[in-house]
């Protein structure tokens, strides 16, 4: 932050390089994790996304050593963790917390005993303890809720327990795997709040792995996409989201902006005309460029679908368009592509049966 | 009315008392000695096994196959094999203390196993939040595994009781003592039913309000939530 070259490598709470991690015996040994390397800005909000297999638990869960890689460095705050004593990385456990896609919270034990289950050992008296407790429960909204059983409260609220839980022992790292996996879209909306305002009030670290990009967008800064144990490609967000270089990213972010399901009305409703995907970022409006097609070109731009969202507060646009006739479509790609503005076609142009 | 249906049993109330405390004394006994050894080795079991907080191969499969071998003799012939232990440890080889070596020896390995069972019903994503707290093995069998086990633990220790109740009544063939040596030399061996018939409504008893505490314990324990 002071601006040194020192301070580049020091604003990375956590350095992961060349880990590899593998399950099961020689012949029949799955590579969960294939020599990735991952560093992540004190601060930021860093996703991981990728389909179910790809290694992005096994990934996460070697950051606090919960799985040993079998070979690789670990170095969390500037601590090596793997050259630690059990004892030592105990301790370093409490500095980083982690929440999970089924809670885990203990049935056994009041919402607030479950806090309080984190802070065992931390040295705070009964006094500072339930301070500390209500503090937690009062940020994360469930204040109310602290002489409750786990069962007695729904998905969300679990999730706010354990998010205050995590937070006992004010770690500088939270880890997320798939923490709104298993909550309705609205709630999940207000668990990323969350982990966004704890993430901007207490500067904690955040990194959180899911399967849907519509959560990166939301709140992370940093992306990577992990495919069958290997990051495939990472960034920014805005960066990834506007223009992704790999065909599974693509994929990715076509769920997340809503494409995805306009396309498939819009194709129906083309009439076996050829759709094509326009994408623009930044301060570059639509309309001149529409314009300047026909001038150029003489294509006629019938606009189908479009879409314009932030994220980092960088607009991110999306059309989807049709052209009266193909005749100059190869200089207008071009022309196109001048201006910073990507564009795909989404369907043959043949109607489907 | 009770001497007609019952003519010898009514006879005997002090006989049936005596019987009565002495099951009851057999089982708790039993049961104390049984239960902390066998918690012990269901806890080894369950962190040494494959997915445990130490696996060790070793440990596990000696302890597993010495459970496995433990449960499948049948008590009558556990009996007769550990008579010389029990005289060498208790004096003696008849008798209620006499019988309660071989009971305590089958309920070992029986509860280790239930423990052991009880256990692996815990969570594991419960034991992983917890591990990722930095909470170390032993915090994490006592304030998890036996916190959140506890339900599934006093289960299988009612489960344990009332079989270990059978193993009692079984013992009065060697003169055990109890509701079983009752129901089988003043009952069956002499002819009279009705004697017979009142030692099994007696264990009959002990067996339901054994489910009735558990039962209770269960709720207590789980706050009211099953
Ligand atoms: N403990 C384990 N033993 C054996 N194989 C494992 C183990 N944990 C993970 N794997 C394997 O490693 C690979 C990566 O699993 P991982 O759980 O990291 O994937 P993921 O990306 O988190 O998937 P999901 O989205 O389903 O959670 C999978 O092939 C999985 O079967
Ligand atoms: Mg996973």
């Amino acid at each position: 932050m002071r601006g040194d070259q020192r301070m580049v490598s020091e604003a990375k709470v956590i350095e992961l390089s060349d880990i590899v991690v593998s399950f099961g015996q020689k012949q029949h040994a799955v590579t969960a994790v294939d020599h990735v390397s991952l560093s992540v800005d004190k601060g930021s909000i860093y996703g991981i996304v990728g389909f179910s297999g790809a290694g992005k638990s096994t990934l996460v869960r070697v950051i606090n050593l919960l799985q040993r890689p079998d070979s690789g460095s670990v170095v969390v705050d500037g601590v090596d963790l793997l050259g630690l004593s059990t004892q030592k990385l105990r301790k370093e456990r409490k500095n980083i917390g982690m929440i999970f896609q089924h809670f885990n919270l203990m049935e056994s034990r009041t919402v607030f005993d479950n806090v309080a289950f984190a802070l065992k050992g931390s040295g705070l008296n009964k006094q500072e303890r339930r301070e500390r407790i209500e503090h937690l429960l009062d940020l994360v909204g469930i204040l109310d809720k602290q002489k409750s059983y786990p069962d007695q409260l729904s998905g969300g609220q679990k999730q706010r327990v354990a998010i205050a839980r995590a937070l006992a022992n004010e770690p500088n790292i939270l880890l997320c795997d798939e923490a709104t996996s298993a909550l309705d879209p609205k709630t999940t909306l207000a668990v990323l709040k969350l982990l966004k305002e704890i993430n901007q009030r207490l500067g904690i670290t955040i990194v959180l792995i899911t399967h849907e990009m519509q959560v990166v967008k939301e709140i992370c800064d940093t992306v990577a996409v992990m495919d069958a144990g290997s990051i495939i490609e990472r960034g920014g967000v805005a960066e990834i989201f506007s223009d992704p270089k790999h065909e599974l990213t693509a994929d990715f972010i076509r769920t997340a902006t809503h494409v995805e399901q306009a396309e498939q009305t819009i194709v129906e409703y083309a009439k076996g005309r050829k759709v094509y995907e326009l994408k623009f970022s930044g301060e570059r409006a639509s309309e001149p460029v529409i314009v300047e097609l026909y001038k150029r070109f003489g294509l006629t731009t019938n606009v189908m679908y479009g879409n314009v969202e932030y994220l980092q507060n960088t607009p991110l646009g999306t059309m989807l368009v049709t052209f009266d006739n193909d005749d100059h479509l190869d200089s207008a790609k071009e022309f196109l592509n001048g201006e910073g503005i990507s564009i795909q076609q989404v369907n043959t142009g043949e109607r489907r049966a | 009315m009770i001497e007609q249906l019952l003519p010898n049993a009514s006879q005997m109330t002090d006989d049936f008392v005596q019987a009565t405390i002495e099951t009851i004394v057999m089982v708790s006994v039993a049961m104390v000695i049984a239960g902390v050894i066998g918690l012990l080795l269901g806890i080894v079991l369950l962190v040494t096994g494959e997915y445990g907080l130490r696996p060790n191969r070793v440990v596990y499969w000696t302890l597993d196959q010495i459970v496995n071998i433990g449960r499948s003799i049948p008590f009558i012939i556990l009996l007769a094999i550990i008579m010389p232990f029990t005289r060498l440890l208790v004096g003696t080889s008849i008798g209620t203390t006499a019988v309660t070596v071989p009971i305590v020896v089958g309920t070992i390995p029986f509860f280790a196993r239930q423990v052991q069972n009880a256990l692996l019903e815990v969570d594991p994503g419960v034991v992983e939040a917890a591990k990722a707290m930095g909470t170390s093995d032993t915090g994490i069998v006592f304030r998890v595994y036996l916190r959140e086990g506890l339900v599934s633990l006093i289960r299988a220790a009612s489960f344990t009781i009332i079989n270990l109740i059978g193993l009692t009544a079984m013992a009065g063939v060697v003169g055990g003592g109890g509701l079983g040596s009752t129901a089988l030399q003043d009952g069956y061996q002499r002819g009279r039913t009705d004697v017979t018939f009142t030692a099994m409504v007696l264990i009959l008893i002990i067996v339901f309000i054994t489910q009735v505490i558990g039962n209770i314990a269960v709720r207590i324990a789980s706050h009211g939530r099953s």
